[in-house]
């Protein structure tokens, strides 16, 4: 093989780096303005309607905030009426309480049903799977709960009162018990259980074995195999469930609009009727307000559950 | 300690598995395993050979026959109860723990003293050699493969099972830590003299860790024996091809008064083989070893196709096509290249099955070496 070594001409290797050179400079360049080409569409829609919306909201609960007319500066002036509200702090205790109540249930619970239906036969595990996650639209759901809940022909007081022969109940018109009977659905809805289960399904059976050979209980296997592995999923379902419930709008509204007497009123609902009465410096000013509860809440948690590098 | 004995032992699957054929469970399985004894149970993917080490490690219960642990009935006695220690193909070991907590598992699930607990580790981290201690103080995630099969093969010694179950430990590691872990299992196998079943689709590993080889298929041990059983005298077709690197080449063959057509030549019988073997279509088979190199008489020409040398076992073998069978014949390592060889079946070491089906018609039986 080496036999050509004295015969081997030498312009060859040095033209070949020469013309290798300027193609090895142009490419960057080019690959730089082709990187540019698909990240700006994102970035373009990320900055107008996440981050722009978001500076301009900051900057319009500073000030008067009209609808046409000259923008005035005011100040904390809009924070501090918000302050003095009792509205305000109320609408707040009911969203801390939804969004507590909200995840204790709702969360919590699916992680055991999950765990529980995979030990079913891998059948009725696909039929269970189908079953609760056939998708159902949000409105058509919301006016099913509606009918359920109706105090004279609604399916949960015939339960109540035929069934469990228990004295009538004002299902959604009781101050104390309204937020739980919004939260009630959300139970039977499994909430992000799909995801529990797939990461449950892509444990190795063995491990299971191996625990089982060395004589792990049941409740035991769960501890130390099915919770770790689902640790990552549980752990970054539980930040959007803390986001998202904070922000509880939609079924509340359509279902109770607040009430009784505000007892289920939550911060967006309140901040959708004063956005109603046309008070869009208040309005933002507690949206702006809303944000940075919820950034503290996402900042305090990410302290509390530190990213586990095994996790 | 125990010896393993199974007796009539079946299992049917209801479930399919993912691509929809249905599992293979085990069709009356008997099987006594010594005390002390290592059996390797071998078999193409889906024969069984899981199952049966889960039969034994009690995860499945045999719909008929007995599982017997030195002659105590335990076919209906949980995993846990058994005392036999497992090894898996994916480790298996414990998410988010340290190696360490992996082997103490064990002791915290019975409620083991503190001082057991650390006294067993200790001692198992020195059988385990070098190194093996600074794996116990690191998480099993950040462990590479060959590590984590350490660990997991510790946390079997780790509470001196009856019966170890190693269900394919080293068929996930690249091929020069598979030669590693491979010796150092056989040690540790040799060094505790436990009862061992070793279940692998690879047969050159299933000759090296065991005493016997179970050769199984669809659900049935097709053989049981030691490695000169199998190879020279093969139950079937199925076993004769499946040992053996490269395989055994097999042709298909008439005999003819006392010769044998062949690839439409006809090699003159020995009177006595001739007088054996029925006058009917057969079928040849001759390992790489069985064939005689530029014979006297009458021969075969094999075009050469490929001659492949493994100079670690100082070998070579040339490789075409008979009758549209391939032929792997072994050969010098200074063969020269040609283009064709003469060959002759050695007579001696020859096997005969039928046409139809996989009987064995005469084989050569183990040589004696005494």
């Amino acid at each position: 093989m080496a036999v050509t070594a004295p015969v081997a001409p030498p312009p060859v290797p040095t033209a070949e780096p020469a013309a290798a050179a300027p193609t090895a400079a142009a490419q960057p360049a080019v690959r730089r303005w082709q990187v540019w080409a698909f990240v700006l569409p994102a970035i373009l829609f990320q900055f107008f309607w996440g981050w722009y919306p978001m500076l301009v909201a900051i900057f319009l609960s500073l000030t008067n905030a009209p609808i046409r007319g000259q923008v005035t500066f005011v100040g904390f002036n809009n924070y501090a009426r918000l302050l003095a509200d009792p509205l305000v702090a109320m609408s707040f205790r009911v969203t801390f309480v939804y969004a507590g109540l909200g995840i204790l249930l709702t969360f919590g619970i699916p992680i055991l049903i999950a765990i529980l239906l995979m030990e079913m036969p891998p059948r009725l595990i696909r039929v269970m799977m189908l079953l609760w996650f056939v998708p159902l639209s949000g409105i058509a759901s919301t006016i099913f709960w509606q009918y359920m809940y109706n105090e004279q022909f609604g399916i949960l007081q015939f339960i109540a009162t035929e069934v469990l022969g228990l004295p009538p109940r004002a299902f959604l018109s009781n101050e104390r018990w309204v937020i739980f009977w919004l939260i009630f659905p959300g139970i039977l809805m499994f909430g992000p259980g799909l995801y529990y289960m797939t990461s449950l399904q892509s444990i190795p059976r063995s491990y299971f074995e191996a625990a089982e050979i060395e004589g792990a209980s049941f409740w035991r296997k769960i501890w130390t195999i099915s919770l770790p592995r689902m640790r990552p999923i549980i752990s970054m379902s539980l930040i959007f469930a803390i986001i998202g419930s904070m922000q509880e709008f939609a079924f509340p509204d359509l279902m109770t609009r607040g009430g009784p007497n505000g007892a289920s009123r939550t911060v967006v609902m309140y901040m959708f009727d004063i956005l109603n009465d046309g008070r869009y410096g208040d309005a933002t000013a507690l949206s702006v307000m809303l944000f940075a509860v919820i950034m503290v809440l996402v900042l305090v948690y990410r302290r509390l559950v530190t990213d586990d590098p095994d996790a | 300690m125990a010896g393993v004995t199974l007796d009539h032992v079946s299992k049917r699957y209801h479930t399919l598995t993912a691509d929809g054929r249905p599992v293979t469970g085990l069709d009356d399985v008997s099987l006594h395993i010594a005390d002390g004894e290592a059996v390797s149970v071998v078999g193409p993917s889906g024969c069984g050979k899981s199952t049966l080490l889960k039969v034994i490690a009690g995860l499945e219960m045999p719909d008929a026959g007995r599982v017997l642990f030195n002659d105590v009935d335990v076919t209906r006695w949980p995993a846990q109860a058994r005392g036999v220690g497992m090894v898996f193909q994916d480790y298996a070991l414990y998410p988010a723990r340290e190696g360490e907590d992996n082997l103490s598992y064990y002791f915290e699930v019975r409620k083991r003293t503190e001082e057991e607990k650390a006294r067993r580790v200790r001692e198992v981290a020195t059988l385990m050699g070098i190194g093996f201690d600074l794996l116990l103080e690191r998480q099993v995630d950040t462990l590479s493969g060959g590590e984590k099969q350490r660990v997991g093969i510790a946390r079997c010694i780790v509470r001196d099972p009856n019966v170890f179950l190693m269900d394919e430990p080293i068929s996930n590691l690249d091929a020069k830590l598979r030669e590693r872990t491979r010796i150092e299992i056989k040690r540790l196998i040799k060094a505790f003299g436990i009862t061992t079943v070793y279940v692998t689709h690879d047969q050159q590993e299933a000759v090296f860790m065991g005493d016997r080889i179970a050769v199984m298929r669809a659900g049935r041990i097709e053989q049981f024996g030691a490695f000169d059983d199998l190879y020279f005298s093969p139950a079937n077709l199925f076993v004769a091809t499946l040992i053996g690197t490269p395989p055994m080449s097999v042709l298909p063959a008439v005999r003819r008064a006392e010769t044998l057509e062949l690839a439409g030549t006809s090699l003159p019988l020995p009177p006595d083989l001739a007088a054996e073997l029925p006058a009917e279509p057969l079928r040849l088979g001759v390992r790489p070893e069985g064939w005689l190199l530029d014979p006297p008489g009458a021969a075969l020409t094999l075009p050469i196709r490929h001659v492949e040398r493994i100079y670690t076992e100082r070998a070579a073998y040339a490789a075409g096509d008979l009758a549209g069978s391939p032929v792997h014949v072994l050969v010098p390592l200074d063969f020269p290249a040609q283009a064709a060889l003469r060959i002759a079946p050695d007579w001696e070491r020859s096997y005969f099955f039928a046409a139809e089906g996989e009987a064995a018609l005469r084989v050569p039986g183990p040589p004696d070496l005494f």
